[in-house]
């Protein structure tokens, strides 16, 4: 029942915001009427995709900006043959990656927060303080990140690795800082699943926040050699 | 033996005179606490804050205020300029600066809606070759407010255009922004100078107090953000660069409405507060909005609610009868003493709580304890000195 209330609310609040779409990639229809820039969607209204690849940038009034694409929706761990959706069900929001700014004073509270993805190599952020970083499996046995460029990066993770303890080093010795949660992402598959994104955001901390949403955290270098 | 003569004259001093005496005094010093200029507030209590704060966020309306607003970022809307030394004549190299040509198209587009107000809360200061353009636009629809600044002399330093302005400075506690100042030296800020021009309010100064519409207010005080940074980043409030208003194209003047359009830096103009991280743009916008729903203002039922908190307050920490009606039972007594200063701190708290949900207005409880400890330990030693 409360549920039920839940929903009705929602259903209502965003039945009232108007959202202009700004971007199409790929078809899209609407009441069988192929969607275009400066068109104006309502939360309840049905889109058919053509493509899981389709997607389109919508603005609401009261809101801000949405991606559209059925993948938001295979995202929850569902997925429909049609590709027939109401807009409320495929939007997500577009937003920064905050983690970006905020791991230099809390890099502790950064690792245990997020999930993190690793393509051929696991990168993550270096801060000010930290010279050294290591991490280990269960067996307990710390290897040494690789320390370049502003990262801590390694190449030497199984790709069934799911979880991972991180260390760093102080006095000669290495202290357990946080036990973090991983997963692999062939950068071939992760390549194609962005194809579109890459084209309707160009702003790289955008860019980050939508990965950050979808898969986990993925360092920005990462992405940008993804998208070059 | 004078000295004596005048501790026998304090402990015969009428107990309602005392209670009176002291309730006038909490007072005094909690007006003067709320004055920004004053350093007062520690690691426990800023803690204290944050947690009433979260504790009232949960019960109010989100996106309460999205018909009304709608935030332009400049973060990415960037010029290059040439940065000359203190003379003015010798080029130094570059200086970044927001988009002078941007702000003109933004212009443009409020010009076919309905928009309220555009507020500036950006640097304008430096000059650009396109100057006059952007001022033809700004003379061309209004009202704009734009942010001026306090130098360190205390002279103003106004945009190189000719519009109304705030001061947009944020004063901060060692890092964390907490208080707003609606008047500094005589110049209005920028979420006072928007309720002058929105809603034609009028303000007068006087100290620690100001007067708003006739109506006694509060010149520094304990800011309740009702818009965070939180917010916006979740997406309960329309936060858009220039370039997301292009792609609108035709539908941006209906898209803005009737809303005040608040331009700001979003990404790096930002202070660290009992909310998180806030843009100093949202920080005018909350000063605006509690003007408009009365936070600042000192009413009749606020003083009456203070006199009676403080009379109470008071009442416990002068009477030791109550104590005293315990002395026989050793156990009691044994705890109870020591219990007296937690028990002035504890209903601190509630005060400071009801005065937080019902006026919201945060008061500061860490000083006002530790002077009535003070007055219980004057009390104890001149009883002990004539005992």
């Amino acid at each position: 029942m409360f549920k039920i209330l839940i929903v009705t609310l929602l259903f209502n609040f965003n039945q009232t915001e108007e959202f202009y779409v700004v971007f199409v990639k790929g078809e899209i229809l609407s009441q069988n009427q192929k969607i275009k820039k400066n068109d104006k969607l309502t939360s309840i209204d049905q889109l058919k995709f053509k493509s899981n690849q389709d997607l389109a940038i919508i603005i609401g009034s009261k809101t801000g900006k949405y991606i559209l694409t059925p993948k938001n929706y295979s995202q929850r761990g569902e997925s429909q043959s049609n590709l027939v959706y109401y807009v409320k069900d495929v939007m997500l929001p577009v937003r920064k990656s905050a983690s970006s700014r905020d791991y230099q004073s809390d890099y502790v509270g950064f690792l245990n927060d997020k999930r993190f993805v690793f393509t051929n190599s696991l990168v993550l952020p270096k801060t000010e303080e930290m010279d050294q970083l290591g991490f280990s499996y269960s067996d307990g046995k710390v290897t040494g990140f690789d320390v370049k460029d502003s990262t801590f990066s390694t190449s030497e993770i199984p790709k069934s690795t799911r979880f991972l303890k991180i260390y760093s080093k102080e006095d000669d010795q290495w202290h357990l800082l946080a036990k973090i949660s991983l997963k692999y992402i062939p950068s071939e598959t992760l390549s194609i699943q962005l194809s579109g994104i890459f084209s309707a955001l160009e702003d790289e901390e955008y860019l980050s926040g939508y990965v950050e949403d979808n898969f986990g955290y993925l360092h920005p270098r990462v992405l940008k050699s993804l998208r070059n | 033996m004078k000295f004596t003569s005048i501790l026998i004259g304090i402990a015969k001093i009428p107990f309602w005179l005392k209670l009176i005496v002291n309730t006038l005094a909490l007072l005094t010093l909690s007006a003067f606490l709320q004055s920004g200029y004053f350093l007062w507030m520690y690691g426990s209590e800023q803690g204290l804050l944050e947690r009433l704060n979260r504790v009232k966020k949960v019960f109010r309306e989100e996106s309460k205020y999205s018909e009304q607003f709608i935030f332009i970022n400049t973060a990415h809307h960037k010029q290059l300029i040439s940065l000359y030394d203190e003379s003015g004549y010798v080029e130094q190299g570059v200086d970044v600066i927001t988009d002078r040509q941007s702000l003109t198209y933004l212009i443009s587009v409020l010009k076919a809606s309905d928009a309220r107000m555009l507020v500036f809360d950006l640097s304008l200061e430096d000059k650009t070759e396109y100057d006059s353009l952007f001022q033809s636009s700004l003379d061309s629809w209004g009202p704009i407010i734009a942010a001026s600044k306090l130098n360190n002399n205390g002279e103003i330093q106004k945009p190189i255009v000719a519009v109304p302005t705030g001061l947009s400075d944020v004063n901060t506690l060692r890092g964390l922004f907490l208080k707003y100042r609606f008047d500094d030296k005589g110049f209005s800020s920028l979420g006072l100078k928007m309720a002058e021009v929105l809603d034609s309010a009028i303000y007068d100064a006087s100290g620690v107090f100001g007067k708003l519409n006739g109506s006694l207010i509060f010149n520094d005080f304990i800011l309740y953000n009702r818009i965070t940074y939180n917010d916006i980043t979740q997406n309960k409030y329309v936060l858009l660069n220039i370039y997301d208003l292009e792609e609108l194209g035709p539908n941006a003047s209906e898209f803005i409405g009737d809303r005040t359009v608040v331009v700001g830096d979003f990404d790096n103009d930002k202070f660290d507060s009992i909310d998180g991280q806030i843009s100093g743009s949202l920080i005018h916008v909350n000063a605006y909005l509690a003007l408009k729903e009365g936070d600042a203002s000192i009413s009749f039922w606020f003083m009456i609610y203070m006199v009676l908190s403080y009379l109470l307050m008071s009442f416990i920490s002068l009477n030791d009868r109550m104590i005293e009606k315990f002395q026989a039972y050793k156990y009691i007594n044994r705890y109870l003493k020591p219990l007296k200063p937690f028990a002035i701190w504890i209903i601190f708290l509630i005060m400071t709580s009801v005065s937080f949900f019902v006026f919201n207005k945060l008061i500061s409880i860490l000083y006002l304890t530790l002077y009535l400890s003070f007055i219980d330990l004057c009390n104890k030693w001149i009883k002990k000195r004539l005992s």
